[in-house]
């Protein structure tokens, strides 16, 4: 058994996730323009800030695998969470947003079973998208 | 008026670690070694995640883009790829760098899956 560590994550990941606070923010406010309520709605995006910050800044930074996967799924899943309230959305965002909170959720919950012992039948082969 | 409000890039990585020659405490049941588990945790991730926006656009709930429905595919393909090696590795008959290679891959074309694009 090779002692070789695994491949570090490469940085062009991280940049990327960690460049997504800052669209997000940016989402936001154009959401509040085109709604026209502007103010009310300035603590969301202040608070996606504050929720979202301490995670992006945290994964990438040396902590294991076993550690940044669910720091990266609870990311993912509690910006689109946060996103989903923005006023004004169309059905169709929504319908988006909601798809990947899914398949975000699902991952977290298959990782989770991994880690609960082996299970070859989590490995199957998947279908193409049509 | 178009507007793109969502860029969450949803991606999948494996990150560093350092597999042991021993097993180390709290190996779960099944698995061979850390690097084996650690790389079963995040396939089945992926596995799970590809699976959702498989079936949540084959069933009308998610509309993709054909740019989108490439990359998505072509990330699937890598995942079937990268299972294929994982198994075969778990069962000794693949070296770890060729599974941690097919794993990497996943990460890689998970990295570059396309932002959900949305309207405003």
């Amino acid at each position: 058994m090779s002692t070789a560590p695994l491949t570090t994550a490469p940085t062009t990941f991280w940049t990327k996730l960690k460049g997504i606070l800052p669209a997000i923010e940016l989402a936001g406010n154009v959401a509040l323009l085109a709604s026209g309520l502007g103010a009310p709605f300035e603590p969301l995006v202040a608070s996606l800030e504050t929720a979202t910050n301490p995670l992006l800044q945290s994964i990438g930074s040396g902590n294991s695998t076993l550690q940044e996967m669910p720091i990266f799924y609870s990311t993912a899943i509690g910006v689109l969470t946060a996103m989903k309230q923005t006023p004004g959305l169309p059905a169709a965002t929504l319908s988006a947003i909601d798809a990947y909170l899914t398949a975000a959720e699902n991952g977290t919950a298959a990782y989770t079973r991994a880690q609960t012992g082996y299970n070859p039948g989590l490995y199957a082969p998947v279908a193409p998208i049509a | 008026m178009k507007r793109s409000l969502a860029t969450l890039a949803l991606c999948l990585m494996l990150t560093a670690c350092t597999p042991s020659s021993t097993p180390p405490q709290g190996l779960a049941p099944g698995y061979s070694n850390s690097a084996d588990q650690q790389m079963g945790e995040i396939l089945a991730g992926a596995h799970s995640f590809y699976s959702s926006i498989q079936q949540q656009s084959a069933s009308g709930q998610l509309t993709l883009t054909p740019a989108q429905k490439a990359a998505f595919n072509d990330f699937g393909v890598s995942l079937n790829a990268a299972q294929s090696v994982y198994l075969a590795y778990h069962a000794g008959t693949a070296t770890q760098a060729a599974a941690q290679a097919a794993v990497n891959t996943v990460r890689t074309k998970q990295a570059a899956l396309p932002t959900p694009a949305v309207s405003q």
